[in-house]
């Protein structure tokens, strides 16, 4: 099917049809704005805000800083994810299902209570890891620098970068390492020499991913970056539409336009060092039994490290949220906090109507919204890998365009265009506004592996008279099923704590719970944040839990994965 | 045109018969009930317990978006260009909507309870009513900083024994400060526009904490990560029992003033006049003070914060956006 | 039920430039019976395969099943027929053996395509998993087989819709040697008894001439000969194919004259008697091949072409030596096949014969 079929260029057409309905609107939107003169999305031609912003001195500070800050976390993210989702799946290192959890665990913490968590662990003044280091007479860390916010945010974004790798891994044949072994070569050669690079399609997937989301990342340069100093350009944007109460989001899309040019770059160097999928394919249908290696000596060793580093990473502010959720206010934990413990955050939580049904919204979208998706992005993902035209390219770039721009501005862009339809003001313009933006968490995981899905499965299928879609549904589902449940697992769990759309776009009857946790932000109430935080952690993992069980059932037949 | 109609009446009646109308009448009760409801776009937070009287009083629900200032304008303004209007009353700083009241978007509205306000809160044209300062003040941690540290004037703040524990909004960036910044300057708390200018230095050099807004202020002092910060006094009474008093400083204490006005082209109308009422009452502005601390401008009415009754509360002038940005721009060249 | 393929070119394009894989390929696969695309990877036969099957559709020309057009790239009126209404059946070199499925839904699979009924289904998969000797492992997860079994079920699951036309792509390269070699037989007596349209690619030249009643033999995506096996070992008209082939030692020469049926050739290791050729004049200069196998040495063997020479290596093959014999003044190598009984070692002198038609000539 490579050309000449007609049903593939029409299909490419529809999926562009519908991609770009989604994520064209917003930013296009924007774009307008950032030409126009006044504050609304239409006005008169003008450069002058291009010319005010990209005139301004700190601007090469600034962005000299974004680029340490998206690259740095990039790399951290997707190198702890390389490294555990392999221990994870193809060793027979201890614990595995918490160190399956933990990545994803730190996902549905609402970013900004995770950044607060650990200014409270490692404030340079009195963060409590810092105390105890000092006890140890070892110093102290100031999370309050690009280097403590390159490590947050990695932490942060570590989950995606887990997710992406995961389904390729999961798909690896281990023959091509036992056959590097056999040639004599250690097990670490063959991990630089045979294992990454047969993992560069997601590899390279998730250190995209990453790196665009973290150049439009707000919460933890914002808690981190601002006491520190150090400014991003999503600071910088912030600085441009708060310091006014007429916020001018024409100038804030102007610097939002450079990080959609960067972002396009990004996509297109990713599908250009990717060209030679076919180099990567490993599902191919003879000897397809992903196994698991053994560690030896160092099974149980590596086993408590990589618990213990999970715990002190993502574990630990999880239970910085709990302690704050049943203390009055925030203080270092001692006798004075256990003697004031309180329900009151709680009771207030449970009990709040608004808070009920911004739970009950919340659900609502994270489960429509990722299914939604996911059947989008796992025809769109098929196309983008498959069929290597212009048209599959254009298709590729306009599932990240949303996602590109950061969030501080993406939702106006959403608002400006649903505001001109019925759909504003209901769960559906959230609905869309959600899989709009949030596409790639899908896709990139499902291309990465579609890529390793070898084409003559497919190919055997259609000479054994199955239509494409019987294929599609008897062949390629089941087999990208751990492909498809990542990108569903993303996405529920991105649903269930999204922002930047969401405080936009929410309206009496149609609050979700990320909204109420920014209300309580703002009021400097943590101790309901922490209340809000757990429950979406909570609804998250039910949810994802739920995904598993589904897909278990679904793929009782197939080949053994955890 | 109804609704414009109805406001002149309402005016008219006003002025005729300023007595009769401490109460709103019988006839605005009751449209407003058969409009069952008002949205209520507002900056202001915690407000819940004044809508569930509202509700509990008239029997009309009043539904209400958080608007954070940054969403504002852009969200009432597109509105009103695509005629999808759905906030029917508006709170939020006073420029802002004053901003809103120029783009033709506010509908006059004088209430009758804006009696009890003092004449300078009135707006000659009738659109908006200030009912509030959102003040700032040096708040501390009173477990932490013995009483005899506790600033007694603004200038204390520049002591280097503050270096690395104040915590404050980002002066290049947060709105409020750099008004309150620069209102400092323009009421001549420090006697000159040298001591300003060595009140700034001074503050700058001690390398305070800095965050994007007064939400997150209270949080490092209450926990000790700072010791003192420019806070709001209303925390004191939101986060109880956290440790946090107010430095009875001999300066007035200063603020941005706070407003409400109804929407031209509100989807309901009369509930939005019935709200606006009840927004104004004794009533409402007590719960307010009470369980938001709110510094409110009704007469009589004032926070449960010790010492706050006494206190000289200014409101700040507003300022243009230009010139928040000139000052942004100025005071972020000496603070960062 | 044939296939007619005319004036079909295909060129793959990327970013190193264009390849082309076909240069205009005509070629008429005989009805029910078994047809052989042999040569070396890269020479096209793969790509050919797939355009025949539709999972690769050329640039140009036209390809028929019988009188069914399922491919014309020639002007206006472009055809394309997608695999799955090809209605053929192909083993895959990987076997592409569904992982998620058992062996009974893999085989079940292309009747369910076809909508064929529940009970229809479950007795063609078992006689077709008979067929291919794996009754009882319908239940069996697919990739808890051996490579052999895997191989058979990919067999039943091409057969099991009993489609005129089976194509396989190189399906043995992946089986043991001696797997390979039963499989080899199995598979040829299974074809002769289906008497189906059968089109197989390999580079292997002993399965081409076992399987097949006609041997295509490709290079560079052109077709350079193609006859029955017979033909092909013993009367090729191409050094390529010769050399394909294997086991040959080429010596290059001038025609001496004629002597009766046969040709007397002058080469580097002497006069020989070759194969008669009157239709090469002497003096002109031809390539004498020998296959090692018209080599004999030791007293006996024919009388003419005697020559002496001494081994200069050895390779025990079980069945036979191969040998390296240094023959003559120019030191000329000739690889010879002597019986595994023999006693020879390496630097001992022997004398060689070879048979005067097995001296072969091309010009």
């Amino acid at each position: 099917m490579r050309s000449g079929n007609w049903r593939t260029s029409v299909s490419v057409g529809v999926l562009i049809l519908i991609v770009g309905g989604l994520t064209l609107g917003p930013a296009l939107m924007l774009l307008v704005g950032s030409f126009s003169q006044g504050l609304g999305a239409v006005g008169a031609f003008t450069l002058d805000k291009y010319a005010r912003v990209y005139g301004d001195p700190r601007l090469t500070q600034v962005l000299s800083n974004t680029a340490i800050f998206a690259l740095g976390s990039a790399i951290l993210a997707t190198g702890l994810a390389l490294t555990l989702a392999y221990l994870n799946f193809r060793t027979d290192i201890p614990f595995r299902s918490i160190l399956h959890m933990l990545p994803i665990v730190s996902m549905m913490i609402p970013h900004l209570a995770f950044a607060a968590s650990w200014a409270l662990l490692l404030n340079p003044n009195n963060g409590m890891l810092n105390l105890l280091l000092r006890q140890l007479g070892l110093g102290s860390i100031n999370v309050y620098s690009l280097p403590g916010m390159v490590f947050i945010e990695g932490l942060l974004d570590l989950p995606v970068a887990y997710l992406v790798i995961v389904a390729a891994m999961a798909s690896f044949d281990v023959s091509l390492e036992e056959a590097s072994w056999v040639s004599g070569r250690s097990r670490s050669a063959t991990w630089w020499r045979i294992v990454l690079p047969m993992l560069r399609p997601a590899i390279l997937a998730a250190i995209t991913l990453v790196m665009i989301r973290s150049l439009s990342a707000f919460a933890v340069p914002s808690v981190l970056g601002l006491p520190g100093r150090v400014e991003v350009l999503t600071t910088f944007i912030y600085r441009l539409i708060s310091v006014g109460f007429v916020p001018d989001y024409g100038r804030a899309a102007a610097v939002g336009i450079s990080v959609l040019g960067v972002a396009i770059v990004l996509v297109y160097l990713y599908r250009y060092l990717t060209a030679r999928s076919e180099q990567f394919v490993t599902i191919s249908g003879k000897g397809y039994r992903p196994t698991v290696t053994s560690l030896g000596r160092w099974r149980w060793p590596l086993g408590f490290v990589v618990l213990l580093l999970g715990i002190v990473l993502i574990a630990l502010p999880v239970l910085v949220l709990a302690y704050t959720s049943f203390i009055p206010y925030i203080m270092v934990p001692g006798a004075e906090a256990f003697r004031q413990l309180t329900l009151r955050h709680w009771e207030h939580v449970l009990s709040d109507p608004l808070s009920l049904r911004a739970l009950r919204n919340s659900v609502l979208l994270a489960l429509g919204g990722a299914t939604a998706g996911i059947v989008l992005s796992t025809f769109a993902s098929y196309v983008i890998v498959r069929v290597r035209t212009r048209g599959s390219a254009v298709l590729e770039t306009l599932t990240f365009l949303s996602y590109s721009f950061p969030g501080l501005i993406i939702g106006v862009g959403f608002m400006w265009l649903f505001a001109r339809t019925d759909l504003y003001g209901t769960l559906w313009s959230l609905l869309i506004g959600y899989v709009a933006t949030y596409l790639p968490y899908a896709i990139r995981p499902l291309t990465s592996t579609f890529i390793q899905l070898s084409k003559d499965l497919e190919d055997a299928s259609a000479v054994s008279g199955a239509s494409w879609l019987r294929t599609f549904r008897r062949v390629v589902l089941p087999l990208t099923l751990p492909g498809i449940l990542s990108g569903w697992t993303l996405m529920v769990v991105m649903f269930v704590r999204e922002l930047d759309v969401s405080t936009v776009l929410a309206r009496p009857g149609t609050e979700v719970l990320s909204v109420q946790v920014f209300r309580a932000v703002s009021d400097a109430l943590w101790g309901r944040v922490a209340a809000l935080g757990i429950i979406m952690i909570a609804i998250s993992t039910t949810l994802v839990l739920l995904g598993n069980l589904v897909a278990a059932r679904f793929n009782r037949l197939g080949p053994a994965r955890r | 045109m109804l609704r414009r109609l109805l406001a002149v009446g309402v005016l008219v009646a006003l002025l005729a018969a300023a007595p009769v109308w401490a109460q709103s009448s019988e006839g605005l009760v009751s449209r407003a009930q058969a409009e069952g409801q008002v949205e209520f776009y507002a900056n202001i937070t915690a407000i819940e317990p004044i809508l569930e009287a509202f509700k509990a009083k008239y029997g009309v629900d009043a539904l209400y978006t958080r608007m954070s200032t940054t969403n504002f304008a852009p969200t009432v303004l597109t509105e009103h260009q695509t005629g999808r209007v759905r906030g029917s009353v508006l709170q939020g700083p006073v420029p802002l909507l004053k901003i809103l009241k120029d783009a033709g978007v506010l509908e006059p509205y004088r209430s009758p309870a804006a009696a009890a306000y003092p004449e300078w809160s009135q707006d000659p044209d009738g659109y908006i009513q200030v009912f509030g300062i959102e003040y700032v003040a040096i708040i501390y941690n009173k477990n932490l900083v013995a009483p005899e540290d506790v600033p007694t004037s603004h200038m204390d703040l520049t002591d280097p024994k503050w270096r690395g524990r104040i915590v404050m909004p980002d002066p290049s960036g947060h709105a409020t400060t750099v008004q309150w910044l620069v209102g400092l300057k323009e009421h001549n708390v420090f006697g000159s526009e040298e001591a300003w200018w060595s009140f700034v230095r001074g503050l700058a050099a001690n390398q305070p904490i800095f965050v994007a807004s007064f939400g997150p202020t209270p949080g490092p002092i209450a926990s000790g990560e700072a010791l003192i910060g420019i806070s709001m006094p209303k925390y004191i009474v939101t986060l109880a029992p956290a440790p946090l008093d107010w430095a009875r400083v001999k300066e007035p204490m200063f603020g941005t003033t706070r407003g409400i006005a109804i929407a031209a082209g509100a989807p309901h109308p009369h509930a939005a006049a019935l709200f606006v009422d009840y927004w104004l009452s004794r009533e409402a502005q007590e719960i307010l003070a009470s369980e938001v601390g709110e510094y409110v401008l009704h007469e009589g009415v004032y926070p449960p914060i010790d010492g706050i009754d006494q206190a000289q509360v200014l409101p700040l002038r507003d300022m243009t956006d230009e010139e928040l940005e000139y000052w942004a721009q100025e005071l972020g060249r000496i603070f960062r | 039920m044939d296939i007619r393929i005319r004036s079909v070119r295909k060129t793959f394009r990327s970013a190193d430039g264009e390849v082309a894989a076909l240069r205009d390929v005509n070629l008429t696969v005989p009805a029910n019976r078994v047809t052989t695309l042999l040569g070396p990877s890269g020479c096209g036969k793969t790509t050919l395969l797939r355009c025949i099957a539709g999972l690769e559709t050329p640039d140009s020309g036209e390809i028929a099943f019988g009188d069914r057009v399922v491919w014309s790239g020639n002007g206006a009126a472009r055809t394309f027929v997608p695999p799955d209404q090809r209605g053929i059946g192909m083993v895959f070199q990987t076997y592409a053996i569904w992982p998620h499925m058992t062996v009974f839904e893999n085989v079940a699979y292309p009747l369910e395509a076809r909508r064929v009924p529940r009970e229809e289904i479950q007795r063609r998969v078992l006689r077709a998993l008979e067929f291919v000797q794996l009754k009882g492992f319908e239940r069996r997860p697919a990739t808890a087989l051996s490579g052999g079994q895997q191989q058979r079920v990919a067999l039943a699951r091409a057969l099991v819709s009993e489609p005129k036309i089976i194509l396989f792509d190189e399906p043995l390269s992946n089986l043991d040697a001696k797997l390979r070699e039963e499989t080899r037989r199995d598979l040829r007596q299974l074809l002769t008894q289906l008497g189906l349209t059968a089109l197989y690619v390999t580079h292997d030249r002993h399965e081409a001439l076992a399987l097949s009643d006609l041997v295509v033999v490709m290079e560079d995506g052109a077709i350079v000969e193609s006859g029955s096996p017979k033909d092909i070992y013993f009367r090729p008209k191409s050094r390529f194919v010769v050399e394909f082939l294997g086991g040959t030692n080429f010596l290059e020469g001038t025609v001496a004259g004629h002597e009766g049926a046969w040709t007397r050739v002058r080469t580097p290791v002497g006069e020989l008697k070759c194969e008669g050729r009157t239709d090469l004049a002497a003096g002109q200069a031809v390539t004498v091949y020998v296959r090692n196998d018209a080599i004999s040495a030791g007293a006996g063997g024919p009388q003419a072409n005697r020559l002496r020479g001494r081994v200069r290596s050895l390779l025990f093959l079980g069945e036979h030596y191969d040998a390296e014999v240094v023959v003559g003044p120019t030191e000329t190598i000739l690889t010879v096949r002597l019986s595994a009984g023999a006693d020879v070692h390496e630097g001992q002198e022997l004398e060689l014969a070879i048979e005067p038609a097995g001296c072969r000539l091309l010009e």
